[in-house]
């Protein structure tokens, strides 16, 4: 079973023919971030404790932005009036022939509050660890 | 429990043990604690409790027979749950569509 599984976590896994740079810079910048991310995105700036809201499809969420690694991670809690507050990660690695791969986590928050005391690493586990050092959580296969 | 509030059932399964008994319970409904103990390394006591989560998620229920207590699922909340999970899935592709075309 996937770690992002386990942890009832949607995870998204895709191929950016981007270098990794370019990709960060709509990442890491609020108007970089108003380009895809979603309709319209208020944020001072993208750095752990900004606070904003952001509207797509005309839904407002409440937006934070909870953890900044430069150039690879960036992590953000949201929240639609009502609904579920989760977290989301979006972490960078470079990929072949210069493309970025980019894997986007997001996760229930009391999901992570039953897993893990600490965020961070709930969401190293779920999915933002690449290779080796991952951390590695027991799960009954 | 409020359907539309997926939270207590995130949580409930978030714990493997209980997603294994999850599991159990969907291949052999009305078992006991005792039969699913026997079959996870886990003692009689620890799985009473994880089953006294999953009935407060509303995942399971309790059907009394004779000095037996024997549980099945209740599965209607996993709904709620992966209606979260598929609709944060589908914006996500959106989003992800957005930004391709971007760079």
């Amino acid at each position: 079973m996937e770690l992002h599984e386990a942890m009832n976590a949607m995870r998204r896994e895709t191929i950016l023919d981007a270098p990794r740079d370019a990709v960060w810079a709509l990442v890491a910048d609020p108007e970089g971030l108003a380009e895809w991310l979603a309709d319209d995105v208020e944020l001072p700036a993208v750095e752990p404790g900004a606070e904003g809201t952001v509207v797509e499809d005309g839904e407002l969420r409440h937006v934070t932005i909870e953890e900044v690694e430069d150039q690879r991670r960036v992590a953000l809690s949201w929240c639609a009036p009502g609904g579920e507050p989760s977290l989301v990660e979006l972490t960078l690695d470079d990929a072949e022939d210069g493309r970025t791969r980019m894997v986007v986590v997001e996760v229930p928050l009391v999901t992570l509050r039953a897993v893990a005391a600490r965020t961070t690493y709930a969401l190293t586990v779920a999915g933002g660890g690449q290779g080796a050092d991952r951390p590695q959580m027991a799960v009954a296969a | 429990m409020d359907r539309t509030d997926p939270g207590p059932v995130f949580a409930a399964l978030a714990d493997p043990t209980r997603r294994e008994v999850v599991r159990l319970l969907a291949q052999q409904p009305g078992l006991t604690a005792s039969a699913i103990a026997v079959e996870l390394p886990v003692s009689r006591q620890a799985i009473a409790k994880h089953l006294a989560q999953l009935r407060d998620a509303g995942l399971a229920e309790a059907e009394h027979a004779g000095r037996e207590t024997r549980y099945r699922l209740t599965p209607e909340p996993l709904a709620g749950a992966m209606e979260w999970m598929v609709a944060a899935g589908a914006q996500w592709d959106t989003r992800l569509e957005r930004l391709k075309r971007r760079l």
